[in-house]
């Protein structure tokens, strides 16, 4: 699954350790996903989907799409 | 009950795991403390001595298993998948030598079957430490 989470977090200055903080998960959680190595869960995905402001399937895309 | 065990803190975990490994050694521990001589001079006090260490130690690890348990689910979900992917791996590897100790035992060795949990114990704790090592670079 493709993401856009590093650039989404690169357009609010805010580092992974930032996010991380406001995600209350840890800051290899974050790293993983934008690596692409680890999908989130539902409430993690949604929970960064409204820190962003933005809808899962505009942060969140499926390979085959 | 379970709602409960979810809100407890369970403080001092760390140390009481340290505690728990200490206690389980008694027997090497009380001759250190108290002297050398100290099992053949007080038999029934040596005795009751270990009962109570090997009681508090076992009770330490039931704490500590219970205790990492609840931390992990409640903490950060690549851990805990990390730590799911390792437990699979540990099963397995548990059952497979399981059925590999049987077979060796019933056909060579009989007495070992004596030690299979002691077994199984070792190799479930050891390859579990060993594959969240692995699964941890898998996500690095």
């Amino acid at each position: 699954m493709k993401n856009k989470l590093k650039v989404l977090r690169a357009q609010r200055n805010l580092s992974q350790e930032d996010l991380a903080k406001i995600l209350s998960v840890s800051r290899q959680t974050i790293n993983a996903i934008e690596r692409k190595k680890y999908d989130p869960s539902l409430p993690l995905a949604l929970r960064i989907a409204i820190v962003f402001e933005k809808k899962v399937e505009d942060i969140f895309i499926l390979d085959q799409e | 009950m379970k709602a409960k065990l979810k809100s407890f803190s369970f403080p001092f975990l760390t140390p009481v795991l340290i505690a728990s490994v200490l206690l389980l050694f008694g027997f090497l521990l009380i001759p250190i403390v108290f002297g050398p001589n100290f099992a053949m001079n007080y038999k029934y006090i040596f005795r009751l001595a270990l009962r109570i260490s090997t009681l508090l130690s076992t009770l330490g690890f039931i704490y500590s298993a219970i205790g990492y348990h609840f931390k992990i689910l409640r903490g950060d979900e690549l851990k805990l998948r990390i730590h799911f992917e390792a437990l699979n791996i540990s099963f397995t590897t548990s059952i497979v030598s399981l059925f590999i100790i049987i077979f060796i035992g019933i056909n060579f060795w009989p007495k070992m079957l004596n030690w299979t949990l002691i077994f199984l114990a070792v190799i479930a704790i050891i390859t579990y430490v060993i594959s969240v090592e692995f699964i941890k670079d898998k996500y690095r």
